[in-house]
């Protein structure tokens, strides 16, 4: 599944920097030219510094695959396949396997978060329920601790 | 007549401690032979399933038990058991009968079963015709024993008994036999309706809104308030008499659209007589009819 978006970083910036007006150009394209799919030619002398940015632009591709395999196999756990409302579950629209789900992955679910929500906006209504966080899970049973003194000395009121 | 002392010795030597098997709570308290526990809680808490969790678990030490079971079928109640004893749903567990045989040959050296149709005479449940099962168990060899659930007997009453008193004739009864043979009991029974209320707290709205999970809380949703030993059938004077009460909390059984919610659980200890009791958090799988520990949230409350 192919992405929208892609990621590039704040280091990068440096060596950015160190390149030419000329040069830096050229390799933006050439980055372009590369999450695009147009399998361009390296030209030899920004091999060296083209190779390390597409090894970490695989990698995250290579990441949301996965994100996307496990919460598609998750979301069909759950609701089963008849229920599912598209073909492919993508990383922003289904529930995520844990809270602290790793940076590459946030950071991926915002750009598409951003890109998209206009598209999903439909979708989003049927959003599929996270799963709590253990935080969440103590402040519901402190809360309903509460409430449940409060319900029996309710309780006890009507009673007189 | 025996002297004291003689007494004393041969029943501190006769005291035997079981584990339920779940670590949570037998961290917080222990279970001693000729004493009964009530297990209770809001109808289809898991009460029973709990129950059949300690089963499972005391099969692993092979230890001899008792089973008188009034709220299932026979074949949901074996249906439960090979899920929980597998590892796999009942639905899968139902689909497979072969899986189901070999549960029940497991089971046959280590528990006594009693189903509705042998616990019942005349077509009716009798409570009479279970005690005299439960010697018979007795004499199989059972150390502990289950009785599920005597809220049952007491919404049959016959010769102008109110329910109340055939509960507490029955409950009465289960304690002298469980000290007579030095047996450990577990008596099942239901909490009273009253334990639910409609009302949604705002804490708890705000919180799952937060989480971005959907506008669940937009109408009042029906939860289960914690419950205590006074919302048991038969109230003080019941738990007073057993050595401990085990509730079963899951404040949102009755929200079918939430399952990441129903799961939640506690398992609240309460009045027992030789430790100190508590409560722990679980997350109850309905389709296995299981209760997982939740640990990381129990951590993270423990070290607050």
């Amino acid at each position: 599944m192919k992405k929208k978006s892609f990621i590039l970083y704040q280091e990068q910036g440096e060596t950015f920097n160190a390149l030419t007006k000329h040069k830096a150009g050229r390799l933006i394209k050439l980055i372009f030219s590369y999450v695009n799919g147009e399998n361009p030619q390296i030209p030899e002398d920004l091999k060296p510094i083209f190779i390390p940015i597409r090894q970490q632009i695989d990698r995250n591709q290579e990441n949301y695959e996965k994100v996307c395999k496990i919460n598609k196999g998750n979301a069909e756990k759950r609701w089963g396949k008849e229920k599912q409302p598209q073909k492919n579950t993508k990383v922003y629209e289904s529930m995520r396997p844990h809270a602290n789900a790793d940076d590459n992955d946030n950071d991926n679910d915002n750009d598409n978060d951003i890109n998209t929500k206009k598209e999903n906006t439909s979708y989003k209504k049927k959003a599929i329920t996270k799963p709590l966080t253990p935080e969440t899970k103590n402040k519901i049973w402190d809360i309903l601790e509460v409430a449940s003194v409060k319900a029996v000395a309710q309780q006890r009121r009507r009673r007189g | 007549m025996a002297n004291l002392a003689d007494i004393i010795t041969l029943k501190d030597k006769a005291i035997k401690k079981i584990k339920s098997g779940f670590s949570l709570i037998d961290d917080l308290v222990d279970f001693r032979s000729g004493n009964s526990y009530l297990l209770a809680g809001y109808e289809k808490s898991g009460k029973s399933s709990f129950a059949l969790g300690i089963i499972v678990n005391l099969l692993k030490q092979n230890k001899k038990m008792a089973f008188f079971n009034t709220e299932l079928t026979d074949g949901e109640f074996l249906v439960a058991l090979t899920a929980l004893g597998h590892g796999i749903t009942k639905k899968e567990a139902e689909e497979k009968p072969k899986l189901q045989e070999v549960t029940a040959k497991l089971l046959e050296n280590n528990l006594y079963y009693a189903g509705i149709s042998q616990l019942s005479k005349d077509g009716k449940l009798n409570f009479d015709m279970t005690m005299k099962l439960a010697q018979e168990a007795i004499d199989f060899g059972a150390e502990v024993f289950f009785f599920d659930n005597l809220t049952t007997y007491a919404s049959q009453t016959s010769g102008g008994q109110k329910g109340w008193e055939v509960l507490a004739g029955s409950v009465s009864n289960v304690l002298s036999f469980t000290k007579l043979n030095n047996i450990t009991s577990f008596i099942v029974i239901h909490t009273k309706p009253e334990t639910v209320f409609n009302e949604t707290p705002t804490g708890i709205r705000k919180l799952v809104d937060a989480n971005e999970t959907e506008k669940v809380f937009e109408k009042s949703v029906t939860v289960v308030r914690r419950p205590s030993g006074n919302d048991i059938y038969g109230g003080g004077g019941i738990r007073s008499q057993v050595s401990g009460t085990i509730l079963i909390w899951r404040p949102f059984q009755l929200f079918d659209q939430k399952p990441h919610l129903q799961i939640l659980t506690q398992i609240i200890l309460e009045n027992f007589r030789h430790t100190r009791g508590g409560s722990a958090r679980y997350e109850f799988e309905g389709a296995r009819g299981r209760f997982k520990e939740d640990l990381i949230s129990q951590t993270l409350e423990a070290n607050k």
